[in-house]
């Protein structure tokens, strides 16, 4: 990754933490959910409010969601190492997040293909379909599905 | 009291550290942080079916 990722803390054994630190200090949180799926989890990541709850939707503009989404990367590869046959699924709270998140993916694609290969899933008159993620296509996936291979 | 960044060895404020102190002990008392999300991904996931193959596939 171009950026240098956060340092994070790992607060429990799928739950993890750090702080952005760009025209504001904000917490950040991120956790892979276990699903009704054997060895699927459910990534999912967002602000730590200071009364505890999380907010996944707020936009924050703070400047450094690149060194954001490196260091929830970095986290996704400390995770899959430990669990090597996990398949995470991740998809934005709001549709612009997914659009960003497939920004992230097209962009990092070389440098992340040959760690995890990623299946997008299509939203296609309200059936889904998982394909193999191309990085030139232009179409929207509705969610991602991400294994490790190396 | 202060918190140490243990990575960096830097200092941070006593307000800051008070802060940091509430946000671990709220989220050590949860099970999961996002319980809404489960749900959704699992209905989201029943819809589908997953060739591992795909995964193979360069």
């Amino acid at each position: 990754m171009a950026h240098i990722p956060y340092p994070y803390n790992q607060i429990k054994a799928r739950q993890y933490f750090f702080v952005s630190t760009g025209k504001q200090r904000i917490a950040k949180v991120a956790e892979f959910l276990p699903l009704g799926r054997s060895n699927t989890f459910n990534l999912a990541f967002g602000d730590l409010r200071p009364d505890g709850s999380i907010d996944d939707k707020n936009v924050s503009n703070n400047g450094d969601i690149r060194k954001v989404l490196t260091t929830v990367i970095e986290i996704l590869r400390q995770f899959t190492e430990s669990e090597p046959h996990a398949m995470i699924y991740i998809e934005g709270s709001t549709v612009e997040r997914t659009r960003l998140y497939n920004r992230i993916l097209t962009t990092y694609y070389p440098l992340f293909s040959k760690e995890f290969s990623i299946v997008g899933i299509l939203n296609r008159e309200n059936k889904k379909k998982p394909v193999l993620f191309d990085p030139k296509s232009d179409v929207e996936y509705f969610a991602f599905l991400i294994k490790r291979i190396n | 009291m202060s918190l140490v960044n243990k990575r960096k060895f830097k200092r941070v404020s006593k307000k800051r550290a008070s802060s940091y102190t509430i946000f671990m002990r709220e989220i050590n008392t949860q099970d999961t942080l996002f319980p809404e999300k489960v749900a959704r991904a699992n209905k989201m996931l029943s819809e589908i079916e997953i060739d591992p193959d795909l995964f193979r596939k360069k």
